[in-house]
Protein backbone atom coordinates (compact mmCIF):
# COMPACT_ATOMS: atom_id res chain seq x y z
CA UNK A 1 0.00 0.00 0.00
CA UNK A 2 0.97 3.37 -1.16
CA UNK A 3 1.65 5.88 2.11
CA UNK A 4 0.01 9.68 2.08
CA UNK A 5 2.99 11.03 0.87
CA UNK A 6 3.63 9.24 -1.82
CA UNK A 7 0.20 9.82 -3.25
CA UNK A 8 0.51 13.04 -2.60
CA UNK A 9 3.21 13.04 -4.61
CA UNK A 10 1.99 11.31 -7.66
CA UNK A 11 -1.05 13.55 -7.80
CA UNK A 12 1.51 16.68 -7.95
CA UNK A 13 3.04 15.15 -10.47
CA UNK A 14 -0.01 14.17 -12.32
CA UNK A 15 -1.55 18.17 -11.96
CA UNK A 16 2.00 19.41 -13.14
CA UNK A 17 1.21 17.93 -16.65
CA UNK A 18 -1.36 20.24 -17.50
CA UNK A 19 -0.62 23.49 -19.43
CA UNK A 20 -3.86 25.34 -17.77
CA UNK A 21 -6.44 25.65 -15.02
CA UNK A 22 -8.69 24.39 -17.82
CA UNK A 23 -7.15 21.28 -18.31
CA UNK A 24 -6.60 21.00 -14.62
CA UNK A 25 -10.47 21.49 -14.12
CA UNK A 26 -10.85 18.78 -16.65
CA UNK A 27 -8.41 16.49 -14.92
CA UNK A 28 -10.53 17.17 -11.72
CA UNK A 29 -14.18 16.08 -12.81
CA UNK A 30 -12.85 13.07 -14.31
CA UNK A 31 -11.81 12.07 -11.13
CA UNK A 32 -15.14 13.16 -10.00
CA UNK A 33 -16.14 10.98 -11.54
CA UNK A 34 -14.16 7.83 -10.01
CA UNK A 35 -15.07 8.68 -6.39
CA UNK A 36 -16.34 5.53 -4.13
CA UNK A 37 -19.55 6.95 -3.83
CA UNK A 38 -21.14 7.01 -0.72
CA UNK A 39 -24.23 4.56 -0.23
CA UNK A 40 -27.74 6.58 -0.79
CA UNK A 41 -28.67 5.62 3.50
CA UNK A 42 -25.28 7.55 4.32
CA UNK A 43 -26.47 10.72 2.45
CA UNK A 44 -27.77 12.37 5.53
CA UNK A 45 -28.11 15.65 7.18
CA UNK A 46 -25.30 14.43 9.67
CA UNK A 47 -22.61 13.26 6.99
CA UNK A 48 -22.90 16.86 5.16
CA UNK A 49 -19.64 18.57 5.48
CA UNK A 50 -20.86 22.35 6.34
CA UNK A 51 -19.21 25.08 5.07
CA UNK A 52 -19.56 24.24 1.13
CA UNK A 53 -22.17 26.01 -1.34
CA UNK A 54 -22.47 22.20 -3.05
CA UNK A 55 -24.03 19.85 -0.84
CA UNK A 56 -20.94 16.81 0.28
CA UNK A 57 -21.48 13.71 2.06
CA UNK A 58 -18.24 11.72 3.62
CA UNK A 59 -18.75 8.66 5.31
CA UNK A 60 -16.09 6.76 7.18
CA UNK A 61 -15.68 2.83 7.74
CA UNK A 62 -13.45 0.78 9.39
CA UNK A 63 -11.93 -2.26 7.46
CA UNK A 64 -9.08 -3.93 9.32
CA UNK A 65 -7.24 -0.69 11.51
CA UNK A 66 -7.61 1.17 8.14
CA UNK A 67 -10.11 3.63 7.39
CA UNK A 68 -12.10 3.99 4.26
CA UNK A 69 -13.98 7.18 2.78
CA UNK A 70 -17.18 7.09 0.46
CA UNK A 71 -18.20 10.23 -0.52
CA UNK A 72 -20.37 11.66 -2.90
CA UNK A 73 -21.43 15.94 -4.09
CA UNK A 74 -24.21 17.43 -6.36
CA UNK A 75 -21.73 19.32 -8.16
CA UNK A 76 -19.22 17.83 -10.48
CA UNK A 77 -16.49 19.95 -9.17
CA UNK A 78 -16.94 19.63 -5.93
CA UNK A 79 -16.57 15.50 -6.30
CA UNK A 80 -13.34 15.77 -8.01
CA UNK A 81 -11.64 17.61 -4.87
CA UNK A 82 -13.18 15.33 -2.95
CA UNK A 83 -12.04 12.56 -4.91
CA UNK A 84 -8.67 14.01 -4.58
CA UNK A 85 -8.45 13.74 -0.92
CA UNK A 86 -10.07 10.82 -0.33
CA UNK A 87 -7.50 8.97 -2.94
CA UNK A 88 -4.47 10.51 -0.68
CA UNK A 89 -6.47 9.69 2.71
CA UNK A 90 -8.48 6.59 2.14
CA UNK A 91 -6.84 3.06 3.06
CA UNK A 92 -4.24 4.44 5.83
CA UNK A 93 -4.38 4.08 9.66
CA UNK A 94 -6.05 6.52 11.44
CA UNK A 95 -2.77 7.83 13.07
CA UNK A 96 -1.06 8.36 9.52
CA UNK A 97 -4.30 10.43 8.25
CA UNK A 98 -3.96 12.38 11.48
CA UNK A 99 -0.09 13.24 10.85
CA UNK A 100 -0.10 13.98 7.55
CA UNK A 101 -0.01 17.43 6.09
CA UNK A 102 -1.71 18.56 3.36
CA UNK A 103 0.82 20.75 1.83
CA UNK A 104 0.30 19.10 -1.68
CA UNK A 105 -3.01 20.71 -2.32
CA UNK A 106 -0.83 24.59 -2.49
CA UNK A 107 2.06 22.24 -4.22
CA UNK A 108 -0.74 21.86 -7.05
CA UNK A 109 -2.50 25.44 -6.79
CA UNK A 110 -5.82 24.20 -5.72
CA UNK A 111 -6.19 26.60 -3.62
CA UNK A 112 -5.76 29.71 -5.04
CA UNK A 113 -7.48 28.41 -9.03
CA UNK A 114 -10.91 28.04 -6.31
CA UNK A 115 -13.45 30.38 -5.34
CA UNK A 116 -13.17 31.15 -1.69
CA UNK A 117 -16.23 29.46 -1.19
CA UNK A 118 -14.96 26.50 -2.85
CA UNK A 119 -11.34 26.79 -0.72
CA UNK A 120 -13.27 27.17 2.18
CA UNK A 121 -15.16 23.97 1.60
CA UNK A 122 -11.94 22.09 0.89
CA UNK A 123 -10.42 23.15 4.56
CA UNK A 124 -13.70 21.67 6.10
CA UNK A 125 -13.27 18.92 3.77
CA UNK A 126 -9.54 18.06 4.96
CA UNK A 127 -11.37 18.68 8.85
CA UNK A 128 -13.89 16.54 8.13
CA UNK A 129 -11.54 14.01 7.44
CA UNK A 130 -9.57 14.39 10.02
CA UNK A 131 -12.19 14.14 12.54
CA UNK A 132 -13.37 11.10 11.79
CA UNK A 133 -9.36 9.73 12.18
CA UNK A 134 -9.52 11.08 15.52
CA UNK A 135 -13.08 9.61 16.24
CA UNK A 136 -11.85 6.08 15.07
CA UNK A 137 -8.27 6.50 16.05
CA UNK A 138 -9.73 6.59 19.44
CA UNK A 139 -12.04 3.49 18.82
CA UNK A 140 -8.72 1.40 17.94
CA UNK A 141 -6.84 2.58 20.78
CA UNK B 1 -30.36 58.23 -0.93
CA UNK B 2 -31.80 58.33 2.76
CA UNK B 3 -33.57 60.89 4.07
CA UNK B 4 -35.47 61.46 7.40
CA UNK B 5 -37.46 64.34 9.06
CA UNK B 6 -35.83 66.96 10.76
CA UNK B 7 -37.43 66.70 13.71
CA UNK B 8 -37.13 63.16 14.00
CA UNK B 9 -33.44 63.28 13.04
CA UNK B 10 -32.97 66.13 16.25
CA UNK B 11 -34.07 63.62 18.08
CA UNK B 12 -32.78 60.84 17.44
CA UNK B 13 -29.14 60.16 19.53
CA UNK B 14 -26.12 59.87 17.03
CA UNK B 15 -24.91 56.22 16.72
CA UNK B 16 -21.20 56.48 16.66
CA UNK B 17 -18.62 59.13 18.28
CA UNK B 18 -15.90 60.84 16.13
CA UNK B 19 -14.38 63.95 14.57
CA UNK B 20 -17.07 66.96 13.84
CA UNK B 21 -20.08 65.13 15.76
CA UNK B 22 -19.42 67.29 19.24
CA UNK B 23 -20.49 70.78 19.75
CA UNK B 24 -19.30 70.85 24.07
CA UNK B 25 -17.92 68.24 26.06
CA UNK B 26 -17.66 68.62 29.91
CA UNK B 27 -17.68 66.22 32.37
CA UNK B 28 -21.42 66.85 33.32
CA UNK B 29 -23.10 67.40 30.06
CA UNK B 30 -22.10 66.56 26.31
CA UNK B 31 -24.23 68.25 23.53
CA UNK B 32 -23.70 67.19 19.78
CA UNK B 33 -23.36 69.46 16.57
CA UNK B 34 -26.47 70.18 14.76
CA UNK B 35 -27.98 68.35 11.87
CA UNK B 36 -26.35 66.71 9.43
CA UNK B 37 -22.85 66.84 11.82
CA UNK B 38 -24.43 64.91 14.31
CA UNK B 39 -24.69 61.65 12.39
CA UNK B 40 -21.72 62.26 10.46
CA UNK B 41 -18.76 61.27 12.63
CA UNK B 42 -15.10 61.30 11.32
CA UNK B 43 -13.70 62.10 7.97
CA UNK B 44 -16.46 61.80 5.54
CA UNK B 45 -17.00 59.88 2.12
CA UNK B 46 -15.80 62.77 0.56
CA UNK B 47 -14.19 61.00 -2.66
CA UNK B 48 -17.13 59.06 -2.48
CA UNK B 49 -19.77 61.85 -2.70
CA UNK B 50 -17.49 63.82 -5.76
CA UNK B 51 -17.87 60.59 -7.50
CA UNK B 52 -21.69 60.19 -7.00
CA UNK B 53 -22.02 63.25 -8.62
CA UNK B 54 -19.99 62.46 -11.20
CA UNK B 55 -21.54 59.50 -12.16
CA UNK B 56 -25.19 60.80 -12.16
CA UNK B 57 -23.80 63.69 -14.34
CA UNK B 58 -22.48 60.49 -17.00
CA UNK B 59 -25.67 59.01 -16.57
CA UNK B 60 -27.53 61.85 -16.97
CA UNK B 61 -25.65 62.95 -19.75
CA UNK B 62 -26.37 59.49 -21.39
CA UNK B 63 -30.37 59.22 -20.38
CA UNK B 64 -32.48 56.84 -18.10
CA UNK B 65 -34.58 56.36 -21.00
CA UNK B 66 -31.63 55.21 -22.99
CA UNK B 67 -30.08 53.32 -20.45
CA UNK B 68 -33.39 51.42 -19.69
CA UNK B 69 -33.95 50.66 -23.55
CA UNK B 70 -30.54 49.43 -23.99
CA UNK B 71 -30.37 46.93 -21.17
CA UNK B 72 -33.73 45.45 -22.20
CA UNK B 73 -32.63 45.28 -25.47
CA UNK B 74 -29.54 43.36 -24.07
CA UNK B 75 -31.69 41.11 -22.39
CA UNK B 76 -33.96 39.96 -24.75
CA UNK B 77 -30.43 39.06 -26.80
CA UNK B 78 -29.30 37.17 -24.12
CA UNK B 79 -32.34 35.48 -23.26
CA UNK B 80 -32.87 34.44 -26.96
CA UNK B 81 -29.42 33.34 -27.03
CA UNK B 82 -29.76 31.21 -23.93
CA UNK B 83 -32.81 29.82 -25.12
CA UNK B 84 -31.17 28.02 -28.34
CA UNK B 85 -29.02 26.08 -25.80
CA UNK B 86 -30.65 22.83 -25.53
CA UNK B 87 -30.89 21.88 -21.34
CA UNK B 88 -31.04 25.80 -20.04
CA UNK B 89 -34.09 27.03 -18.17
CA UNK B 90 -34.46 30.44 -17.69
CA UNK B 91 -35.86 31.59 -13.79
CA UNK B 92 -38.23 34.56 -14.34
CA UNK B 93 -39.30 36.10 -17.45
CA UNK B 94 -41.84 39.19 -16.56
CA UNK B 95 -42.19 41.81 -18.71
CA UNK B 96 -40.60 44.39 -16.81
CA UNK B 97 -37.46 42.91 -15.54
CA UNK B 98 -34.89 44.21 -15.01
CA UNK B 99 -31.59 43.58 -17.17
CA UNK B 100 -30.96 40.28 -15.16
CA UNK B 101 -31.20 36.50 -16.17
CA UNK B 102 -30.93 33.84 -13.86
CA UNK B 103 -30.89 30.37 -15.02
CA UNK B 104 -29.84 27.09 -15.00
CA UNK B 105 -28.11 23.85 -17.11
CA UNK B 106 -30.43 20.52 -16.57
CA UNK B 107 -27.98 18.32 -14.56
CA UNK B 108 -25.37 20.80 -13.96
CA UNK B 109 -24.98 22.49 -10.63
CA UNK B 110 -24.87 26.17 -11.21
CA UNK B 111 -21.68 26.50 -8.94
CA UNK B 112 -19.89 24.20 -11.61
CA UNK B 113 -21.18 26.17 -14.44
CA UNK B 114 -19.90 29.48 -12.53
CA UNK B 115 -16.27 27.87 -11.80
CA UNK B 116 -15.76 27.21 -15.62
CA UNK B 117 -17.61 30.51 -16.52
CA UNK B 118 -14.90 32.25 -14.64
CA UNK B 119 -11.98 29.97 -15.89
CA UNK B 120 -12.93 31.82 -19.39
CA UNK B 121 -13.05 34.99 -18.01
CA UNK B 122 -16.99 35.50 -18.05
CA UNK B 123 -18.56 36.58 -14.68
CA UNK B 124 -21.85 35.75 -12.91
CA UNK B 125 -23.34 35.26 -9.74
CA UNK B 126 -24.00 32.00 -8.34
CA UNK B 127 -26.04 30.93 -5.44
CA UNK B 128 -29.66 31.32 -4.08
CA UNK B 129 -29.10 34.78 -4.74
CA UNK B 130 -30.58 35.59 -0.84
CA UNK B 131 -33.58 33.90 -1.85
CA UNK B 132 -33.52 30.80 -0.39
CA UNK B 133 -37.30 30.11 -0.05
CA UNK B 134 -37.87 30.30 -4.32
CA UNK B 135 -35.25 27.92 -4.73
CA UNK B 136 -36.69 25.81 -2.67
CA UNK B 137 -39.75 26.33 -4.44
CA UNK B 138 -38.21 25.79 -7.33
CA UNK B 139 -36.50 22.90 -5.66
CA UNK B 140 -32.57 23.78 -6.68
CA UNK B 141 -30.02 24.30 -5.55
CA UNK B 142 -29.09 27.85 -6.72
CA UNK B 143 -28.77 29.68 -10.16
CA UNK B 144 -26.84 31.15 -12.37
CA UNK B 145 -27.24 34.52 -13.05
CA UNK B 146 -25.73 36.73 -15.48
CA UNK B 147 -26.67 40.61 -14.94
CA UNK B 148 -26.09 43.24 -17.74
CA UNK B 149 -25.58 46.84 -17.64
CA UNK B 150 -25.18 50.09 -20.63
CA UNK B 151 -21.61 49.16 -20.71
CA UNK B 152 -21.86 45.59 -21.85
CA UNK B 153 -22.75 45.11 -25.64
CA UNK B 154 -24.09 42.06 -27.70
CA UNK B 155 -20.47 40.65 -28.55
CA UNK B 156 -20.00 40.41 -24.33
CA UNK B 157 -23.37 38.07 -24.77
CA UNK B 158 -21.89 36.31 -27.32
CA UNK B 159 -18.67 35.40 -25.63
CA UNK B 160 -20.74 33.85 -22.93
CA UNK B 161 -22.98 32.11 -24.80
CA UNK B 162 -20.11 30.34 -26.42
CA UNK B 163 -18.43 29.97 -23.11
CA UNK B 164 -21.34 28.81 -21.45
CA UNK B 165 -21.43 26.18 -24.35
CA UNK B 166 -18.01 24.93 -23.73
CA UNK B 167 -18.96 24.60 -19.73
CA UNK B 168 -22.13 22.43 -20.56
CA UNK B 169 -19.31 19.84 -22.77
CA UNK B 170 -17.06 19.99 -19.96
CA UNK B 171 -19.62 19.41 -17.73
CA UNK B 172 -22.19 17.33 -18.75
Amino acid sequence: MESIAEKQQEIIEEFSLFEDWMQRYEHMIDLGKSLPLIAEEYKTEDNIIKGCQSKVWVHATLEGDQLVFTADSDAIITKGIIAILIRVFSHQHPKAILDADTDFIDQIGLKEHLSPTRANGLVSMIKQLKMYAVAYQTQLN
Amino acid sequence: MLYGKEALLNKLPPYQGGGEMIATVTFEKTTFADLPHKFEAGTPNIAGGIAFGAALDYMNAIGFDQIAAYEAELLDYATKALKQIPGVRIYGEAEEKTAVLSFNVEGIHPYDIGSILDKMGIAVRTGHHCAQPIMDFYQIPGTVRASFSFYNTQEEIDRMVEALQKAILMLQ
